[in-house]
């Protein structure tokens, strides 16, 4: 299989073994890589009955057939993993260097099981790999460890670690790349942790890539390259980050503010955008292996109680769960508390959103001084969240730090129903900082359908609401008024497909939206040599969006849980998009029988399953 | 007529005109076009906190926001 090595890394971290195996080549063409193949590699070798944090659960590591190619974008990689904070099947992406290393080192992924006696780093070099113990390293926050790996095994080595969040299983523990990138969402660092891994290490010699047809390959990587960073709006990613257009999100209604109870700040919108990070704190950009856009942060803050020394700056995400979501428009704070947080290994996003709901909670009597330790919250008291919350929640010390490490969905069971009222969420993942209110209506669906949550990065709705996609070839020709639900779920059924290669491939979904459907297709067959139509490859996104739906079936979601927080669905109080509602149920009701899926089972009927070529997999999944 | 502008975000470093001098009875999408901003900006015109459409008549004096729809995250 070109593109690939053809080989996955099995590790027992209870007996330490380590072992390659082929799997079946049928599954680089028909789940492609990163999510979807990891989803497929769990069907075939998972148990579903399994705790997500016992000795055989499974964690899996699966890179994309452009991993290691020298195209912007292409250089992201998949976990995957039953979640411990939502109880189903889940996968995140992640962004940095490890994933071309890993492939260069001869393996397509790493499917991990057990629990290793002591604490321990898996090793991996050139096709071959070692599980060694570090019981020194435990309780190390995640820069001290890098370091530490670094200076042991060579700069040039390539890290994953977890943080003491992830060693002490709080539900919303990341993963975290060489210090910067994360596997941020669903909890994937709380699996590591249980299994003793504090890291995985690669480094590898060859930097061999053997593709299909290298010519095609080279011409249509240099002209996607070419295009990628001229980009207008990479460019704008470039100069500001993805935080670019925060001020316009704002004016936008996009951008939760208080828990998304409010939908425009104006003195917040300058405050924090990514044009004000530049001004004030950035030394200079960083990137993934091979991308020009460049829209990582590297920044320094010099003075004032929230210093520190130069080192990775916050992206989007992160400047709004610790800013305009707690109440804060507090930009170095921001850097400080996402520092910390990767420094922990916390999620920012389910951890900003938890701490959110803690603050509304409190500010309504729901917990008091005695739930919180002696603390009190309020909203915007950034310097109570940095000092005492976070090393709380990471350490799940007293009863504050038990209560908030479970997430906010988990908090709120314990605390009382009235609190289930500040949830925002879909599945028991936290909603991320996109308020489709004013994001767009159509992204309401998409978080309640993907299969991880309420999740941005499941799907290119946002960017196809926001006018940024245009993909005649697959009948998308057309404009979204984003706050409407006219052609949502039309728009939703290809979104869904393209978020699923997307995460197979494992493409960024910024460089992304410079390449047109036809060179996605050419880009699989003169990589990979696949010798697909277009339909072939949107039949494949679909089919892993199936897969995915089964699996969670079996793990107990039914089409009820294809929702999202009633918040999220009350018409705005401000802003661009105040007293529109969003209808939800017309989109739903309109995107499943767009999928055949069943409306009260959620999965698609005998005959889709039987036109996915999903007939196997189906009856593995469901009939056990 | 007169259309005051003014840019929000990413719009703010591309347009640097204060105000436009565009026909009597142009509508938003009139505006929009004379701006002359790359089209994967994607802008739209915000006045009073609320969205123009393209179609909607513009008043002589008015002040319009210009906020691109390109958002990152």
């Amino acid at each position: 299989m070109k593109g690939s090595t053809g080989h996955f890394l099995s590790v027992n971290l209870s007996d330490g073994s380590t072992n390659s195996f082929c799997p079946p080549i049928d599954y680089y063409s028909r789940f492609i890589g990163g999510a979807g193949f990891a989803a497929r590699l769990f069907v075939e070798r998972g148990n579903f009955e399994t705790d997500p944090l016992a000795p055989d659960a499974l964690l899996i590591f699966s890179l994309g057939p452009f991993a290691g190619l020298r195209l912007s974008g292409a250089s992201r990689f998949s976990a995957a993993a039953c979640s411990p904070l939502t109880g189903h099947w889940a996968d995140s992406s992640c962004g940095g260097n490890f994933a071309p290393e890993l492939k260069f080192a001869g393996f397509d992924g790493i499917l991990i099981s057990g629990k290793a006696e002591k604490p321990s780093v898996l090793v991996i070099s050139d096709h071959t790999a070692k599980v060694e113990t570090y019981p020194e390293l435990w309780g190390l926050g995640v820069e001290k460890t890098t370091a530490a790996l670094k200076h042991k095994f060579g700069k040039a080595s390539k890290t994953l670690v977890i943080g003491p969040a992830g060693e002490n299983l709080v539900k919303f523990a990341c993963i975290i790349n060489d210090g910067h990138s994360a596997f941020g969402r669903a909890g994937l660092g709380a699996v590591m942790g249980s299994k003793g891994l504090k890291a995985i290490v690669v480094r590898a010699k060859d930097r061999n890539f053997i593709v299909e047809d290298p010519i095609a390959c080279r011409k249509l990587v240099s002209e996607l390259n070419s295009r990628i960073k001229e980009s207008v709006t990479l460019s704008v990613m470039r100069e500001n980050g993805t935080a670019a257009n925060l001020e316009g999100g704002v004016h936008l209604g996009d951008v939760p503010i208080r828990n998304f109870t409010s939908n425009f700040w104006e003195e917040m919108a300058e405050a924090l955008t990514g044009s004000t990070l530049s001004e004030k704190y950035l030394k200079r950009r960083a990137n993934c292996d091979f991308c020009s856009v460049a829209c990582k942060r590297i920044v320094e803050i010099t003075e004032g109680p929230f210093a520190i020394p130069k080192g990775p700056g916050p992206e989007y995400e992160t400047i709004v769960s610790f800013g305009s979501l707690i109440g804060s428009m507090d930009l170095a704070a921001t850097c400080k508390a996402g520092k910390m947080c990767n420094d922990l290994g916390m999620d920012t996003i389910s951890c900003g959103a938890t701490i959110a709901w803690a603050l509304e909670a409190f500010e309504n009597g729901d917990i008091g001084v005695e739930e919180c330790d002696g603390l009190q919250l309020k909203w915007g008291d950034i310097n109570t969240i940095i000092n005492h919350l976070l090393p709380t929640i990471a350490e799940k010390r007293g009863g504050l730090g038990e209560l908030l490490a479970g997430g906010s969905v988990a908090a709120a069971r314990k605390t009382g129903s009235k609190t289930r009222e500040y949830n925002v969420h879909a599945k028991g993942l936290e909603a991320p900082m996109h308020d489709p209110r004013g994001g767009g209506h159509g992204l309401a669906l998409t978080y309640a359908v993907s299969h991880r949550g309420a999740c941005h990065v499941s799907s290119p709705m946002l960017f196809m609401e926001m006018g940024a996609c245009y993909y005649p070839e697959i009948g998308f020709d057309y404009e979204l008024d984003p706050l409407s639900s006219e052609n949502k779920a039309e728009s939703a059924v290809l979104a869904m497909a393209l978020g699923s290669l997307e995460n197979s491939a494992c493409l960024c979904q910024f460089a992304d939206r410079e390449i047109t459907i036809p060179e996605w297709v050419a880009l699989f067959n003169s990589v990979a040599g696949f010798n697909w139509e277009i339909h072939d490859m949107m039949k494949a996104g679909r089919r892993i969006f199936y897969l995915q739906r089964l699996m969670n079936h079996r793990y107990g979601l039914r089409a009820e849980d294809d929702k999202i927080s009633s918040r999220l669905l009350t018409p705005a109080v401000d802003g661009a998009p105040e007293g529109i509602k969003i209808e939800f149920d017309k989109m739903k009701t309109k995107f499943y029988n767009l999928m055949d899926l069943d409306p009260e089972t959620g999965i698609p009927s005998s005959k889709t399953l039987v036109d996915y070529n999903l007939e196997t997999e189906a009856d593995i999944i469901l009939k056990g | 007529m007169r259309i005051f502008l003014e840019p929000i975000g990413v719009v703010r470093g591309r347009l640097c005109a204060q105000s436009v001098e565009i026909d009597g009875d142009s509508a938003v999408g009139k505006l929009i076009e004379s701006l002359n901003l790359p089209p994967k900006l994607n802008v739209i015109a915000i006045t009073d906190g609320k969205r123009l459409s393209s179609d909607e008549k513009l008043k002589d004096g008015a002040t319009v926001k210009i906020v691109s729809l390109a958002l990152g995250g």
